[in-house]
């Protein structure tokens, strides 16, 4: 049979679409006017849609999910969080998505705090409107401002946030950038990643080991592709900032914004390029495009891509190796949390994110070069699902009865786990008890060493809105007016949020300009040179000598083939 | 005035009309920039059926806040009440201005309508009334942990927080350690001698986000 265009399921009429079995019902809004409106998620042949009619106009089709099996699967371990006892806006949150703030309404507390430190950025790429152009005001919040946000942050109720991302504009481009996330680990938190381009890395040798000794956990760096043409943002300095990072022993995350027709033929080299600097590459993670502003129908239905789009696009690429049975969304993991907090009776992240949100896998590269996923050699689903039991026995038992349960369930761990299928190089039972008995960073970080992540976040525009996401959401904003937002309200409505406080709490480009003589907007920008980046050793090592773990690197898309080509020219 | 000079951003024409306005505040000996001062709230009731609906009454709710002078908005279907937070025109400060009646012309033009002798209106401390209480929220509920009861929590809540707290100024101070351990590691960056500085086992410098408080 003839395989269906991608944009087919947007052009069918509306009656052979309201056929359709419907999956879910939520609230979403209109993309023209904001009228809040009912959101149905259906299914059309493999791809779950969301449909919505606004009586002003019309109907809005858009894709929600491109495979129904995975749809299905994930939305079986969804469940609520505790929200946060003390939410710093207090409404309770009838008029959501415009009540933000977190309000009494919200279900997760924050996982992973985003803090803007300026909005100055040395690049102007054409698809953000975040950064301070030209006579625009300047957003960037003292240090003493910092740590009010920071201490704001950290006096959640019953869970503050441990991670935080320090984000901008560019976080590099502020002098005292070591104070602030010096400030952050004071405040109490354990994992600070640092969103950055890393070129100013690349230029100031040394400054990758003064923020790792500021306390950087990671740097959470925009990398999408392996190919100039994928990656015109970073390419050039990937193998310098590698390098320096290196010499830190700083980790790094990748992470490639994925657009259909753009990047989305690179997904398999991208994994097989932090496999080959996995000594240094701690995790990749996807972010599926948002579609955030206007955009003609038809560009955008042919960019979007979804997580399953995603996953399905890598199984495809690397063969089979990583398949799409492989991934679980961000809930799966709650049930081992919430065994241990049963268990210890300590508060633990809830890991209560919608299931449509996020999902993740670990895959093992083995000393013989073979990429193992998680999923190989372990029952994860079984294993979870003998954790939720054992959750539910302990309810209302005592302490001894309660370790009894524990202990009996970390005896049982064993049937699902294959000794015969996990990489050479791993005791995964006796890694995993360590993580449940211990219950430290150190097991987490040694489990950490042997594999990589793979994440997949799928930030929602006005099209895929779905307010049952967004009140889940636990990747906040914490705000210089005292608020704190998600992710989805703080970057989709922007005019009401995050432009509208920033704007209030920025200074003047007049002041701006006065407090700091010989200054200008054109200053903070980055000039390449594009022949000496490509003469370095380095650029070479790092693109030219890698290894091939997945089948990813064909003669087409080759990226030494590409090199080799615009050297010669 | 300068047309121009408008249009950076108002600053020239608010310094010129608010010339001593500081938007440094101080609050435990620490200063801080906050665009307000004194602003004011107005309370309108008004008729359900101009409120349309629920949907309706929240995109009115969005459509005033897209006003940079309104500063909170609140549109209750239930109550047919509105209340506002705005920054008037009269108000100290650099940051854009609306006057009452503006207000009730943008209501008038979303269906809404308003009845003068309707509306209470007060003012209000900005500082005190919206930006600290956001930043020292009041606690709504207590949650327990998983498996355990509000009986059980009661009895040993305040030994887990004083825990958590104790944990917290030792895991400072292990990184701490941690960085002294670096900084030997790196004499040409931090001017150290190399030393055998020896960790203790799991202070890496590094955390994990998986496990929590």
């Amino acid at each position: 049979m003839e395989k269906e265009d991608i944009t087919a399921p947007y052009h069918r009429n509306i009656e052979e679409i309201e056929k359709m079995p419907i999956l879910d019902r939520t609230m979403t809004v209109c993309p023209e006017c904001k009228l809040v409106i009912e959101g149905i998620i259906y299914k059309d042949g493999e791809n779950v849609m969301i449909r919505k009619h606004c009586p002003e106009h019309g109907w809005f089709i858009e894709k929600y999910w491109e495979d129904y099996d995975m749809y299905m699967k994930m939305r079986s371990l969804n469940y609520f969080g505790r929200g946060i006892d003390n939410p710093n806006y207090a409404v309770t949150g009838e008029n959501c998505p415009f009540d933000c703030g977190l309000c009494d309404r919200h279900k997760s507390h924050t996982g992973l705090a985003n803090v803007v430190v300026t909005n100055r950025c040395h690049l102007s790429c054409w698809y953000c409107f975040f950064y301070a152009k030209e006579g625009e005001p300047v957003y960037e919040p003292t240090l003493t401002e910092l740590k009010h946000i920071f201490k704001n942050l950290r006096s959640q109720k019953p869970i503050p946030p441990n991670a935080i991302q320090i984000t901008g504009g560019e976080p590099l481009l502020r002098p005292d950038i070591e104070d602030i996330i010096y400030a952050a680990k004071e405040a109490g938190f354990d994992q600070i990643q640092l969103n950055t381009t890393g070129i100013v890395l690349s230029q100031k040798p040394g400054l990758a080991i003064r923020l790792r000794h500021a306390g950087t956990s990671t740097l959470y760096m925009s990398f999408d592709g392996v190919s100039k043409r994928a990656n015109p943002k970073n390419h050039w300095e990937i193998p310098i900032i590698l390098n320096e990072a290196r010499k830190a022993n700083l980790g790094i995350v990748l992470v490639p914004t994925v657009i259909r027709g753009i990047n989305d033929q690179e997904l398999g080299q991208i994994i097989n390029f932090a496999l080959n600097n996995i000594d240094i590459v701690r995790a990749v993670n996807f972010q599926p495009v948002s579609l955030v502003g206007r955009m003609p129908d038809r560009l955008r239905e042919k960019q979007r891509i979804t997580i399953p789009g995603a996953i399905k696009l890598i199984e495809e690429q690397t063969h089979g190796v990583i398949a799409k049975e492989d991934w679980f969304s961000v809930p799966y993991a709650g049930g081992i949390n919430k065994f241990i907090e049963a268990l210890s009776g300590e508060f633990k992240y809830d890991l209560s994110i919608h299931f449509a949100c996020g999902a993740g896998t670990y895959i093992f590269l083995d000393s013989d070069g073979k990429v193992i996923p998680i999923t190989r050699f372990v029952d994860v689903e079984g294993l979870l699902d003998s954790l939720q039991k054992a959750v539910n026995e302990m309810e209302g038992k005592n302490k001894i009865e309660r370790k009894i349960i524990a202990l009996r369930t970390l005896m049982g761990i064993k049937k699902f786990i294959d000794k015969n299928k996990q990489p050479k190089s791993v005791n995964f039972t006796k890694l995993l008890l360590s993580i449940f008995i211990k219950r430290d960073f150190a097991s987490m970080a040694a489990l950490q060493m042997r594999t990589l992540f793979l994440g997949m976040m799928h930030f929602q525009d006005e099209y895929t809105y779905d307010i049952h996401r967004v009140e889940k959401c636990d990747i906040h904003y914490a705000m210089p007016d005292g608020k704190v937002l998600p992710f989805c309200t703080f970057n989709v409505f922007p005019e009401v949020y995050r432009d509208k406080i920033q704007r209030a709490y920025s200074i003047p480009s007049k002041e701006w300009e006065a407090k700091h003589p010989g200054w200008t907007y054109a200053s903070d920008k980055y000039h390449r040179d594009v022949k000496s980046l490509e003469s370095n050793e380095l650029y070479k090592k790092t693109y030219l000598e890698m290894k091939d773990y997945l089948g990813v690197m064909n003669k087409v898309q080759m990226p030494e083939t590409i090199i080799e080509k615009e050297v010669e020219k | 005035m300068n047309k121009d000079d408008i249009n950076t951003n108002g600053f020239l024409n608010d310094l010129n009309n608010n010339e001593d306005f500081n938007e440094i505040i101080e609050i435990d000996g620490n200063q801080y920039r906050v665009p307000y001062r004194k602003v004011k709230e107005i309370t309108i009731n008004v008729d359900k059926k101009d409120l349309i609906d629920m949907p309706h009454s929240t995109r009115l709710q969005y459509r005033l806040l897209l006003n940079d002078a309104i500063l909170r908005a609140r549109v209750e279907f239930i109550k047919g009440k509105i209340t506002i937070v705005y920054n008037p025109t009269d108000a100290v400060n650099r940051k854009p201005k609306i006057s009452r009646d503006e207000i009730i012309k943008i209501l008038n033009e979303n269906g809404v309508k308003v009845e003068k002798d309707k509306i209470e209106e007060r003012d209000l401390d900005y500082v005190e009334e919206i930006y600290k209480k956001q930043f020292e929220p009041q606690q709504i509920r207590e949650s327990v942990p998983y498996g355990y009861t509000k009986e059980e929590w009661k009895k040993y809540k305040d030994a887990f927080w004083s825990k958590v707290d104790k944990n917290n100024k030792s895991k400072l101070e292990s990184f701490k350690e941690w960085q002294k351990y670096y900084e030997s590691q790196h004499p040409d960056i931090f001017n150290t001698i190399k030393e055998k500085i020896k960790l203790k086992k799991g202070s890496n410098g590094k955390g994990f986000w998986f496990h929590g408080i």
